[in-house]
C-alpha cells in the first residue's frame, strides 16, 4: 500500500508502461510485418529526377521557326546496390547495345586517356603539368598519385584499383567499362540523381533497354527536349549554336540552375539570349525500386520552358541576302557576269573569297538581314559525337584560318571603307563651314601633299561640287576637303557616327572600328601626322577600318535625318504562356546635323546610282524607285590581291526604309557588291517577278487586319 | 533498520554515479555511429562530415560540462536560479525577433560555423532549476504558501507562452509535461490532477481554433488519420515506418539501410533518426537502445527518490520528465503511435548544442546523485 502511494514509483511504472507500448509497436513493425515492409522498402526509394526545361524557340519577325525543340530520349544511370563485378559487366553490355545501335555516349575519359595504344588524350598530352594534375585527380588516395607516371600506369590503376575491373576482360573491354565508370564518377553519380550518359538516343536503343530492363539495373530512360534547327544554314552566324556546357562554364554557372548535363548557347543569339532561352528545370520526386525504375510519382515541380525569342530578321530576306552574297562572290571569283550586266574583269584577280552584308530598318534600327560568307551549318553542332562527318565538318570550320566560317564578319570583321567614308567627310566639311554644297573644288587631275603626288583616277574632273564629287567618287575633291576641314574635325564627325565604337548590337563578339587620325598613327608610326595622311584618310584609307554593322548604322543615320539607332536583332521576348517578357524599344541618338547639309550629301548619294556618271548607275538604272548609295573600293595595301569591294545604300531615297552595307573581301570594285543590295531590296519591296502586285496587296491587307 | 548520515566532503571516485554516466556514454556512442550512418548521404550541399564534427565536439564538451557540474553543489542553483532563468527568458524573447525562420517558426539562432542553437533547450533546464525552488518552498514552508503557488504558476507560464509565440507546440508540450511531473511528484492531490485534465479540454479546443495554423493542424490530423492526410503530412511517418519495419530482427547493418542511404526518410539525421536505428540495427538494436533509455530513466527516478533534499529531488524528476518526454515522443512518432512534433532523440539526433544541454542536464542529476542519501550499512561502527 505504501509503495502504491509512492509517486516516484508511479512515474516509473507509467514510463515502463509506455515503453511496453512502444516495444509492442516495434515488434509489430519489425517482427510481425517486417517482411512486408522490407518488400515495400525495396520498391519505395525516393529519387529526385530533374525535368529538363525546353529551350525557348527562336523565330524570325514573322514567326517563321528557326530554332525549335523536338523530343529525344536520354539514357541515365542511377546508383543501385549491385556489386562491382555485376555492375562492370552490365556497363560493358550497355556499351555493346550502344555500339550496335550506333548510339554515341559520353566519353570524357577519351580526352585524357586513349587506348590502342594506351596514351594520354588530347586534353592533357601536350603538358606535363596537366598530366600530373589529372593523375592526382584520378587516384582514390593521394599517396597513390606519386606512383603513377605513364599512361599505362594510369590505365592499370583505373582498371585494378579504382574500378576493380576483372582480369577476364580484354584491354578494350576494360577501357569501355572504365569510360562509363569514369563518366559516372565525373558527373557525380549517386543514388539520388541519375547521371545522363547518352542523350538523343534512337528509339531502337530505348526499346531494347526497356525490354531488357531487368538486365540493366539502374539504367533508366527519359524523354527530353532536344534542340533542332530549321533551315539554319543561311542564318548561322546570327543564330549561333548550342553545345554541352564546358567544365569551366559549369563551375561558373552551377549556382544559376545549370547542371553538368546541360546544353548552353555557345555563339550568336543562342549565347546572347541564353538567360531568356534557358528556362527553369523542374523536378519530380518519385519512388523507385532498387534497380532505379519508377514505381510511383510523389510530387512534381513542372519545368518552366525558356522564353521564345522573336528576331527582327526576315528569314526570306535573310535567305536572299545569304544566297546573293554567295552567288556574287562566286561570280567575282570565277570572273563571271555579276548581277545582270557587270562583266568588267579589269583588276579582278579572281580571288574574292569572303564577305558580309547587313540590312537594317532605318526607322528603328531593326536588323532585317545579316549574312556572312563563308558560313557554317549550326545543325552540325547538334549532331551526336559519333557522327564522324559532323565531327570532320566541325574540325574543318575551326581550322579554316582563311575562310573563318565561324567568324561573323558582319559585326566582327573590320574593313577599310574606301569611298563609302566620303559622305561623312562631306558632312564634316559642310557642318564645319569649310565648304558649301555648291562650292566647287578644281580637280586638275594631280595634286601634291607633303610632296607626295595624288592623282585623279578619271584624269581630272575640273571644277566639281559635292553632289558630283560623291557621284563620281572624286578623290581630289575629298583630299582637298579633308585638308580644309582638318583631320581632327573629320575624326570628330566620323566618331559622332559611331565609327569607332561598338554599335551595341545584341550579338556576342562585336568589334569596334578604327577612325584614322593622329592618335591611331601615333600608335604604329613615329612620324608626325601630315596633309598626305589627312588626304588618304579622307577617302577612307590609311587607318580607317569599320565593321559592316557600323557602316550600315552610319548610312542609316544619314538616311533618316541624323538618328543613330542602336541596331538590334531581338524584337520581342515572349514567355512560355504567351505573355510578353520584353519588347526591344528602338533607341537612338540624334546627331546635331543641319538638315540642309544632310540633304546635300543625300543628293550626292542618290546621284551615285542615278546620275549618268554615278559609280553604281549600271546596277540600279532600271530600278523602279530611287536608291541612294555609295561605292567603295578599298586598297588593302597588298597588290597581289584584288581590292576589297564595299557598297552602302538606302532606299527609297525620298522616304528611306532600309539601309544596306555590303563588304566583299577582294571584291575588286565597290559596285561589284551592289547587286547583293539590289537583290535584298527587290525582296524587301516585293519587286520579284514571283511576287506579283496582288501578292503585295494581299500581304498589306494581312498586315492591316492584324 | 538503516540510518542516514550526511556525507561530509566529497569522495569523487566513490560517490560518482557510474551506472548513470556509463549508461549515457553508451547511448551517446551508439548515437554517434547511428548519426554517422544517417549523415553519410545528405541532400544538396549539406556536409555530413561537418555535422559529425559538430556532434563529436558537442559530445566532448558535454562530457566535460557534466563532470564539472557534478562537483558543483546543485543547492547553489537556489541562488543562481533567478539569474539563469532571466538569462534564458531574454534568449527566448530575443529569438522571437532575431531567430531564423524554419518551417514557419522562429525557434533557432544561427551561430556562424557552429550550426544553430535553440534557446528553448537551455530554457527547459533553467525553468526546472528556478521553479523547483518554489515547489520546495510550497512543500516545506507553512507561511506564504499562496504567494509561492502564484510565483510558481507565473514563472512556469512565462517560458511556455514565449515558446508558443515561436510557435513551437512540441517544445511547449515538453515544458508542460516537465511541470506536470514535478507537481505530481510534489504531491499535488489527485482531485487537482483530475481538474487539470478537465481544464485541458477547453484549452485544447482554444488552442486548436485560435493558435494552431493550418500546417500544425495537418500534422496532427495526419497522425489521427494517416491515410487521408498521407500526401500532405504523414508522409514522413509512413517512410519512417517502412524503414523501421524493413529492419526486421537484425537490421540491414550499419551504413547499409536502403532507405537511410537513399534519402528515403526525410530529416533522418534529426527527427527521424530512430528510423535509422530501426532499419540498420533491427529489432535487436531498437531493444538495446530502449533498454539503455529505460535504464537511464529508472536510474534518474531512483536518484530523485533518494535525494538529500526536496529541491534536488524535484530537479532530477523534472529533468527525468524532460528526457522521458523526448525519448518517448521521438520514438513514438517514428513508429507511428504519437503525432509528429519535431522533437529530437537525446544523445542521438544531430545537434551539438542539444548534445551539450543534455549532458548539462545529466551533470545536474550527477550532482544530486553524489550528494544523495545513502544506506550506510556500517553506521554501527
Amino acid at each position: 500500500m505504501e509503495k502504491l502511494k509512492d509517486r516516484y514509483l508511479i512515474i516509473g511504472f507509467i514510463f515502463l508502461l509506455i515503453v511496453m507500448i512502444l516495444i509492442y509497436q516495434i515488434v509489430n513493425l519489425q517482427l510481425v510485418n517486417g517482411q512486408s515492409y522490407d518488400q515495400q522498402s525495396q520498391k519505395k526509394l525516393i529519387n529526385n529526377r530533374s525535368i529538363v526545361a525546353p529551350r525557348g524557340k527562336i523565330t524570325d519577325r514573322n514567326g517563321v521557326p528557326i530554332a525549335v525543340n523536338r523530343m529525344g530520349f536520354s539514357v541515365q544511370i542511377v546508383k543501385t546496390g549491385i556489386d562491382t563485378a555485376t555492375f562492370n559487366q552490365m556497363l560493358l553490355d550497355l556499351t555493346k547495345v550502344f555500339e550496335k545501335n550506333g548510339v554515341s555516349y559520353y566519353k570524357s575519359l577519351s580526352k585524357y586517356l586513349t587506348i590502342d595504344p594506351v596514351s594520354f588524350g588530347p586534353n592533357i598530352q601536350n603538358s606535363e603539368a596537366s598530366i600530373k594534375t589529372w593523375l592526382s585527380q584520378i587516384v582514390a588516395a593521394s599517396k597513390d598519385a606519386g606512383t603513377l607516371h605513364t599512361a599505362q600506369d594510369a590505365f592499370n590503376y583505373l582498371r585494378t584499383k579504382r574500378f576493380n575491373i576483372d582480369k577476364k576482360y580484354t584491354d578494350q573491354e576494360a577501357y569501355d567499362i572504365m569510360t562509363l565508370r569514369f563518366e559516372l564518377y565525373e558527373r557525380g553519380y549517386s543514388m539520388l540523381n541519375p547521371v545522363v550518359i547518352a542523350s538523343d538516343v534512337n528509339q531502337k536503343t530505348i526499346a531494347e533497354l526497356e525490354e531488357k530492363h531487368s538486365q540493366f539495373p539502374g539504367v533508366t530512360t527519359d524523354v527530353v527536349p532536344v534542340r533542332n534547327y530549321v533551315d539554319s544554314k543561311d542564318i548561322a552566324n546570327v543564330l549561333g549554336y548550342v553545345g554541352a556546357i564546358s567544365t569551366e562554364n559549369y563551375k561558373k554557372l552551377k549556382g544559376n540552375g545549370y547542371d553538368l548535363n546541360d546544353i548552353i548557347g555557345i555563339d550568336g543569339i543562342e549565347k546572347q539570349a541564353e538567360n531568356y532561352l534557358k528556362g527553369i528545370d523542374g523536378e519530380k520526386t518519385i519512388e523507385v525500386d532498387t534497380s532505379g525504375r519508377q514505381t510511383e510519382e510523389i510530387k512534381q515541380k513542372a519545368a518552366i520552358p525558356g522564353d521564345d525569342i522573336q528576331l527582327t530578321l526576315d528569314m526570306k530576306l535573310q535567305q536572299i541576302a545569304a544566297n546573293s552574297l554567295k552567288k556574287t562572290i562566286d561570280a567575282i571569283r570565277n570572273k563571271q557576269p555579276i548581277g545582270n550586266n557587270i562583266t568588267d574583269i579589269k583588276n579582278n584577280m579572281g580571288d574574292a573569297y569572303a564577305g558580309a552584308v547587313v540590312a537594317m530598318d532605318v526607322t528603328n534600327g531593326e536588323i532585317l538581314a545579316m549574312a556572312t560568307y563563308p558560313s557554317y551549318d549550326p545543325s552540325i553542332f547538334l549532331e551526336p559525337a559519333n557522327n564522324k562527318e559532323a565531327q570532320k565538318a566541325i574540325t574543318a570550320y575551326n581550322t579554316d584560318n582563311i575562310g573563318r566560317p565561324m567568324f561573323n564578319r558582319a559585326i566582327s570583321g573590320k574593313y577599310a571603307p574606301g569611298s563609302t567614308f566620303k559622305p561623312v567627310v562631306g558632312i564634316s566639311g559642310l557642318e564645319e563651314g569649310a565648304i558649301t554644297p555648291t562650292e566647287t573644288i578644281n580637280d586638275t587631275g594631280v595634286v601634291y601633299y607633303d610632296k607626295m603626288k595624288f592623282t585623279c583616277l578619271e584624269g581630272g574632273h575640273g571644277p566639281i561640287a559635292l553632289t558630283k564629287a560623291l557621284a563620281t567618287s572624286c578623290n581630289i575633291y575629298f583630299y582637298e576637303l579633308g585638308n580644309r576641314v582638318g583631320i581632327d574635325k573629320v575624326n570628330k564627325w566620323a566618331k559622332m557616327f559611331g565609327l569607332d565604337q561598338l554599335t551595341g548590337i545584341d550579338l556576342p563578339g562585336e568589334n569596334k572600328g578604327t577612325v584614322s587620325g593622329r592618335d591611331t598613327k601615333k600608335k604604329i608610326n613615329p612620324y608626325p601626322w601630315g596633309a598626305a595622311d589627312t588626304a588618304q584618310s579622307s577617302i577612307g584609307q590609311l587607318y580607317n577600318s569599320f565593321t559592316p554593322i557600323e557602316l550600315v548604322d552610319y548610312i542609316s543615320t544619314i538616311a533618316n535625318g541624323g538618328k543613330r539607332f542602336t541596331p538590334h536583332l531581338i524584337k520581342q521576348v515572349t514567355k512560355y504562356d504567351g505573355s510578353v517578357e520584353s519588347n526591344t524599344k528602338p533607341t537612338y541618338q540624334q546627331l546635331p546635323i543641319k538638315q540642309q547639309n544632310l540633304m546635300a550629301v543625300q543628293d550626292g548619294m542618290v546621284a551615285v546610282t542615278n546620275s549618268e556618271d554615278g559609280t553604281a548607275v549600271s546596277v540600279f538604272k532600271d530600278f523602279p524607285f530611287k536608291v541612294a548609295g555609295k561605292t567603295g573600293t578599298a586598297e588593302t595595301g597588298d597588290t597581289t590581291h584584288s581590292n576589297n569591294g564595299v557598297f552602302v545604300c538606302y532606299a527609297p531615297a525620298n522616304k528611306p526604309k532600309i539601309a544596306i552595307a555590303v563588304v566583299i573581301e577582294r571584291g575588286v570594285f565597290g559596285y561589284f557588291s551592289a547587286p547583293i543590295a539590289k537583290d535584298i531590296m527587290q525582296e524587301y519591296f516585293k519587286l520579284n517577278s514571283n511576287n506579283t502586285l496582288s501578292d503585295t496587296v494581299a500581304s498589306d491587307e494581312i498586315m492591316f487586319t492584324h | 533498520m538503516y540510518s542516514v548520515e550526511k556525507t561530509k566532503g566529497l569522495n569523487f571516485s566513490r560517490q560518482f554515479d557510474y551506472p548513470l554516466f556509463i549508461g549515457v556514454l553508451l547511448l551517446s556512442v551508439i548515437g554517434l555511429f547511428v548519426l554517422s550512418s544517417a549523415t553519410k548521404v545528405m541532400p544538396g550541399n549539406v556536409s555530413g562530415h561537418h555535422i559529425m564534427l559538430v556532434q563529436g565536439a558537442g559530445f566532448l564538451i558535454g562530457i566535460v560540462a557534466a563532470l564539472v557540474l557534478c562537483f558543483f553543489d546543485y543547492k547553489n542553483f537556489k541562488s543562481l536560479g533567478l539569474i539563469l532563468y532571466i538569462f534564458s527568458i531574454i534568449l527566448l524573447v530575443a529569438v522571437l525577433f532575431f531567430g531564423v525562420k524554419k518551417q514557419d517558426s522562429r525557434s533557432w539562432f544561427n551561430l556562424p560555423g557552429m550550426g544553430s542553437f535553440q534557446p528553448a533547450e537551455i530554457g527547459k533546464i533553467t525553468m526546472i532549476l528556478f521553479v523547483c525552488i518554489f515547489v520546495e518552498r510550497i512543500k516545506e514552508e507553512t507561511k506564504n504558501k499562496k504567494a509561492n503557488i502564484i510565483k510558481f504558476v507565473i514563472y512556469s507560464m512565462i517560458p511556455i507562452v514565449l515558446v508558443l509565440k515561436q510557435p513551437d507546440m512540441g517544445t511547449a508540450m515538453v515544458f508542460m509535461f516537465i511541470l506536470f511531473v514535478i507537481v505530481f511528484v510534489g504531491g499535488l492531490p489527485y482531485k487537482y490532477i483530475g481538474g487539470m485534465i478537465l481544464a485541458a479540454i477547453p484549452v485544447f479546443l482554444g488552442v486548436w481554433f485560435f493558435v494552431l495554423d493550418k500546417y500544425q493542424k495537418l500534422r496532427f490530423l495526419a497522425f489521427l488519420y494517416p491515410d487521408k492526410y498521407q500526401q500532405d503530412a504523414a508522409f514522413n511517418v509512413q517512410r519512417a515506418m517502412i524503414a523501421i519495419g524493413s529492419g526486421q530482427l537484425d537490421g540491414k547493418g550499419l551504413y547499409r539501410g536502403i532507405q537511410t542511404q537513399n534519402m528515403g526518410v526525410p530529416v533522418k539525421e534529426s527527427d527521424f533518426i530512430f528510423s535509422v536505428i530501426g532499419e540498420e540495427l533491427g529489432f535487436i538494436g531498437c531493444v538495446v537502445v530502449i533498454a539503455l533509455i529505460v535504464f537511464i530513466l529508472l536510474r534518474c527516478i531512483y536518484i530523485a527518490k533518494n535525494s538529500r533534499d526536496l529541491y534536488g529531488s524535484y530537479l532530477v524528476i523534472g529533468i527525468t520528465g524532460m528526457m522521458a518526454f523526448h525519448f518517448i515522443e521521438n520514438i513514438g512518432m517514428n513508429i507511428g503511435v504519437l503525432p509528429v512534433t519535431g522533437i529530437p532523440l537525446p544523445f542521438v539526433s544531430q545537434g551539438g548544442s542539444s548534445m551539450v544541454t543534455n549532458y548539462i542536464a545529466i551533470g545536474i542529476v550527477l550532482s544530486v546523485s553524489m550528494r544523495r542519501k545513502r544506506a550506510i550499512f556500517n553506521a554501527m561502527e
